[in-house]
């Protein structure tokens, strides 16, 4: 497998951006600001990413911590996700599914403008994306059909040896 | 017009550009559009809708106030010609808007197909992007309601594994479906997308390398089975030419 790309492993803290995407949500929520605020306010500034060679992780909060640990190989679906204000902040979410039993995704990743890198990045690490790769080569018949072919010159040879040396009658 | 009026919205609702295919499969990619009936099947449903409107709240207060007007009730008789024609109004505002709305959901819906994987574009003011890979499949379902067949169209819903948690709210759907909406040949679609699902030859689940190791032996292997055959091959024609 690929290494890690140094784009990629460098992520750790959102886009500033993502702090303009919270402050304008939390105003349109009109009076519920005063609650909504805060939270996003500590979400913001605690939310952190970091993405290795088996997995990405993501933790957040301050009071109540959070964290999601997610394997690229369970990755079951990926979607992006933008609305008209992140688009015009060029931001988009990036929602990481796996086959775990909860109806929303798994993973959210939100606030950073490299989405796009990100989605190509899981998808190649993700189930079922490299089995093909390296499973089938076209070039190769399957290791089942050559070995009955080989199976089959194996008895012209015995077919052919026993022509010179006939084989002893049967005591 | 309609391609100024294109641009205007790309424009403004920054609408990114038609999506890539998936990094890695550039031969194989397929892309497909919603068929044309499908526009037609969406507009069809919504002309229905409009009438209907029209009927049950425009219609009534008109002719409300034409018979309070005959009944000699003419102040009540003028507040119900006023609010008919508000409504009419609006009714008739709504026209080129819900056309134009399924229009541009129609020309930004993209689907494309390729060896291992499949993505799904829609979505105009909210932009979805959904990308998975034919080894997760688990499902593979044709639906077409009786006005879908009258346009030629259907949805083909392909499912992963996960997402209980019961039903989805109204509304939204589940995000472990991908729905490929208003499909001319579902069927073909569906052979295709079964197709690429069985080469995949794991369950869906788990690590799927073990089992590809197990099912068709891994390719280094095949490669040295090929040799073994070029030289039992020699070996035959050598053993043949000494039994002459």
């Amino acid at each position: 497998m690929s290494a890690l790309p140094p784009a990629i492993a460098s992520i750790e803290r959102p886009h500033p951006k993502l702090w303009t995407l919270y402050l304008l949500r939390a105003l349109l929520t009109g009076p519920a600001l005063v609650v909504v605020l805060p939270v996003l306010y500590f979400r913001y500034h605690t939310l952190r990413y970091r993405f290795d060679e088996q997995g990405v992780h993501m933790r957040w909060g301050i009071l109540f911590r959070r964290e999601v640990n997610l394997t690229y190989r369970r990755i079951q679906d990926i979607h992006l996700r933008s609305g008209l204000l992140q688009r015009w902040l060029g931001l988009g979410d990036v929602l990481v599914q796996t086959a775990a039993g909860s109806a929303t995704a798994e993973m959210t990743i939100e606030g950073l403008p490299e989405f796009e890198a990100i989605r190509d990045f899981l998808y190649q690490r993700m189930r079922g994306h490299d089995e093909l790769a390296h499973g089938q080569d076209p070039g190769v018949p399957a290791l089942a059909t050559t070995l009955h072919a080989i199976a089959d010159e194996l008895d012209r040879v015995r077919i052919a040896l026993e022509r010179v040396a006939p084989p002893a009658p049967a005591p | 017009m309609w391609a100024a009026f294109l641009r205007f919205v790309t424009e403004v609702c920054a609408v990114p550009p038609e999506p890539g295919v998936p990094p890695g499969a550039q031969g194989s990619a397929k892309v497909f559009r919603a068929a044309s009936g499908y526009f037609r099947y969406r507009l069809g449903l919504w002309i229905l809708g409009r009438l209907l409107l029209l009927v049950l709240f425009g219609a009534p207060f008109l002719v409300g106030s034409f018979a309070l007007a005959a009944e000699g009730e003419a102040k009540v008789a003028v507040v119900f010609s006023w609010i008919g024609w508000v409504v009419l109004g609006v009714w008739l505002v709504s026209l080129p808007v819900g056309y134009a709305l399924r229009r541009l959901d129609q020309e930004f819906r993209w689907y494309i197909v390729t060896d291992r994987s499949l993505r799904i574009r829609e979505g105009v003011v909210a932009v979805r992007e959904m990308t998975l890979t034919f080894a997760n499949v688990q499902n593979v379902s044709v639906e077409q309601g009786p006005m879908q067949r009258l346009f030629g169209v259907a949805d083909v819903h392909v499912q992963t594994a996960g997402g209980g948690g019961g039903e989805p709210r109204p509304g939204e759907q589940s995000m472990h479906v991908g729905i490929l909406r208003g499909v001319a040949d579902a069927h073909a679609l569906r052979e295709l997308v079964l197709e690429r699902v069985r080469r995949t030859a794991d369950a869906g689940l788990g690590d799927p390398d073990d089992l590809q190791r197990s099912a068709a032996g891994d390719p280094e292997s095949a490669k040295a089975a090929l040799v073994v055959l070029e030289r039992t091959r020699a070996l035959a024609r050598v053993a043949e030419r000494l039994g002459r």
